[in-house]
C-alpha cells in the first residue's frame, strides 16, 4: 500500500511534466525560477479604481512586482477570483506583463 | 561487543541530535529533521495559508471560515515537526508534516511553490519508506524534480538563447561576475553559458540521481550546483537550498555500523581529541579504542607504524580512512555535524547574504576532494607536532 502511493505520487509528477508541454501552467512539474516576470495589475470594480493594498489583499499578489513562474498562473489566480469569490463584483482587471525582459505584453479580465 | 551494543538503543531518545532505534534509516531521518528544523528555524508558518484560497481541489473551499483551517494546519505543523525532531512515532509525523505541508500547497494557488511542494512531497515520501529498506522512492524523487526542470528548460526559447539569464543577472540582479564576464564576452553569450551551464548541470543531477553508481558524483554536483546558485542570486530560494541539500542525505552511503576509531591512547593530545569528539557524539556514532589494544592490525592488517601516525577509522568493517580523510569521515557520520552546518547557515543568512555565501563556501571546500591536500598536510603538520600542543603532557609516540 505505501509502495503503491509512493509510486503513484512519482507517476503523478512525471504526468505533469508531460502535461506542462501543452499547457503555458507550469504547475507541479518542477519548473522553479524557469522564467522573470515583471507584471503590473490594474483592477476596476464599479467603475472604482482599486488601490495597490486592495488588489493585493483581492489577489494574494502584489499589484505590482515580478514572479518566477510562469505567467500563466497569475491569470490563473486573477481568473479563478473573478470566477469565484468576486463574481458578483464584475472587476475589470488589466494585466501587463513582461518575460525575461521582452515585450511588453497585456491580459484582460473579463476576456470578452 | 562494545560495537553491537550501541548499534540501537531499546527506545527512541528524546534527544534531537540523535537518528537511531526510529522506525526509518537514520540517514533518512536526518534529511527529515534538517528540513523540519529549517521550516520552523525560518518561520515558515508565516507564509502558510492562512485558509484556502483558490485551491488546486475546489472542494478544499469547504475548509474556509468558520472552518478554524489556520489554527488546525499550525498546530499539525508545528506538532508533527516538533515529533519528528524529538523522535516521536517519526514515520506517522513526517507523514503528518508532509501532509500539511502538501495541503497548504494545494489549498492556495497563491502560496504554491516549487520548494514547498519539494519540502512537502519529500518529508512524506519519507515517512513511506521504512527502515531497513533502501529509500529508492526519495533518490526518485530526485531524479523527477532535477529531470523536470531540465525538460522544462529544454523546451524554453529563452533559456536556449540565453535570454533568461541576460536579463536576470545582467538586469535584475546587477550579479557582478556576470557583468564582469559579460563586459569581456557580451551579455548575449554570457546569458547564453549560464543558461546551458544549467541545463546541463540539471540534466546530469537527473540521471545521476536514476543510477546507483552515479549517486556520489550526483550528490556533489547538487551540492555545489545549489551552493553556486546561492552564492551567485544572494537567495536560499526559500526553503529550496535547505532542502535539497538535506534531502541528499537520505541517498547518501550511510554506515551500518558506529565507526571505529583506533587512536593512540598514550598520546595526552589525542586522548583530549578523543573526549572532544565524544562530548558531539550523542547517538555514539564512534567506538573508539586504543591502538595498544591490537585489533586494528590482527582484525584489519593495518600496521603499527601507520596507526601510530594518524587516526584510522573503519566503516562498517571494511572500508578503512586515515588523518583527515578519517577526521571528515567521522563528521559526515555525526548528525551533529549537519545540524551545526544548518545553524551556522541560517545564522549567517541573519547577518548577510553575502557573509552566508562566505559561510557556505568556507563549508564545502572543507569537505571537498580538491581540499583534502590542504587538510591532509595540515593534519600532518598537527600530528607531527602534537607533543607540543598539550603544555608538556607527554605523548609517548614521541
Amino acid at each position: 500500500m505505501r509502495r503503491a502511493l509512493g509510486i503513484a505520487i512519482l507517476l503523478f509528477q512525471l504526468g505533469a511534466i508531460v502535461y506542462a508541454r501543452f499547457v503555458p501552467a507550469r504547475y507541479f512539474c518542477w519548473a522553479p525560477y524557469d522564467s522573470q516576470n515583471d507584471y503590473l495589475i490594474e483592477v476596476v470594480v464599479n467603475d472604482r479604481v482599486l488601490s495597490r493594498d486592495e488588489i493585493q489583499s483581492r489577489y494574494r499578489k502584489r499589484a505590482k512586482g515580478a514572479d518566477n513562474r510562469s505567467i500563466q498562473h497569475i491569470k490563473d489566480i486573477i481568473t479563478g477570483y473573478e470566477t469565484s469569490y468576486g463574481a458578483d463584483e464584475n472587476a475589470q482587471v488589466s494585466l501587463s506583463y513582461w518575460v525575461n525582459g521582452g515585450e511588453e505584453q497585456s491580459w484582460k479580465w473579463p476576456r470578452h | 561487543m562494545e560495537v553491537a551494543a550501541t548499534l540501537s538503543p531499546a527506545k527512541p531518545s528524546w534527544n534531537p541530535l540523535r537518528i537511531d532505534g526510529t522506525g526509518l534509516e537514520p540517514n533518512v531521518l536526518l534529511a527529515a529533521k534538517l528540513i523540519a528544523f529549517c521550516l520552523l528555524a525560518t518561520n515558515h508558518l508565516r507564509v502558510y495559508p492562512d485558509e484556502p484560497f483558490l485551491p488546486f481541489l475546489p472542494f478544499l473551499d469547504a475548509l474556509r471560515a468558520p472552518f478554524p483551517f489556520q489554527p488546525v494546519t499550525e498546530a499539525l505543523l508545528i506538532g508533527s515537526a516538533l515529533a519528528l525532531l524529538f523522535n516521536r512515532r517519526v514515520r506517522m509525523a513526517c507523514l503528518l508534516l508532509g501532509g500539511v505541508i502538501i495541503l497548504g500547497v494545494v489549498a492556495s494557488k497563491a502560496y504554491y511553490g516549487n520548494n514547498k511542494l519539494f519540502c512537502g512531497l519529500f518529508i512524506l515520501l519519507a515517512g513511506l519508506t521504512r527502515k531497513g529498506e533502501e529509500p529508492s522512492v526519495l533518490r526518485w524523487q530526485l531524479a523527477i524534480v532535477y529531470a523536470g526542470a531540465a525538460i522544462n528548460k529544454w523546451f524554453d526559447p529563452d533559456w536556449l538563447s540565453g535570454q533568461f539569464f541576460s536579463y536576470w543577472a545582467g538586469e535584475k540582479l546587477e550579479q557582478p561576475l556576470f557583468l564582469a564576464i559579460a563586459s569581456v564576452i557580451g551579455i548575449g553569450w554570457a546569458g547564453k553559458m549560464m543558461c546551458w551551464s544549467t541545463l546541463l548541470v540539471e540534466s546530469a543531477l537527473g540521471v545521476g540521481f536514476a543510477f546507483r553508481r552515479l549517486w556520489p558524483a550526483a550528490i556533489w554536483l547538487g551540492v555545489l550546483f545549489h551552493c553556486c546558485m546561492t552564492w551567485f542570486t544572494g537567495s536560499t530560494f526559500t526553503m529550496f537550498f535547505y532542502a535539497m541539500n538535506a534531502s541528499f542525505i537520505a541517498v547518501a552511503a550511510w554506515p551500518k555500523r558506529p565507526l571505529e576509531a583506533f587512536y593512540d591512547g598514550d598520546c595526552g593530545f589525542c586522548e583530549l581529541s578523543r573526549r572532544a569528539m565524544a562530548r558531539i557524539d550523542p547517538g555514539s556514532v564512534y567506538v573508539w579504542e586504543k591502538l595498544q589494544t591490537g585489533r586494528a592490525q590482527s582484525q584489519y592488517g593495518i600496521s603499527n607504524d601507520a596507526l601510530m601516525q594518524r587516526l584510522h577509522v573503519v566503516i562498517d568493517g571494511n572500508e578503512i580512512r586515515s588523518g583527515f580523510a578519517a577526521f571528515k569521515r567521522m563528521l559526515l557520520a555525526n548528525p551533529v555535524t549537519y545540524f551545526f552546518f544548518a545553524a551556522v547557515v541560517l545564522a549567517s543568512g541573519w547577518v548577510s547574504a553575502g557573509f552566508r555565501s562566505l559561510v557556505i563556501a568556507a563549508l564545502v571546500a572543507f569537505f571537498f576532494p580538491l581540499f583534502s591536500p590542504v587538510g591532509e598536510a595540515a593534519y600532518n603538520w598537527i600530528a607531527r607536532n602534537r607533543h607540543l600542543m598539550m603544555g608538556g603532557e607527554s605523548c609517548q609516540t614521541d
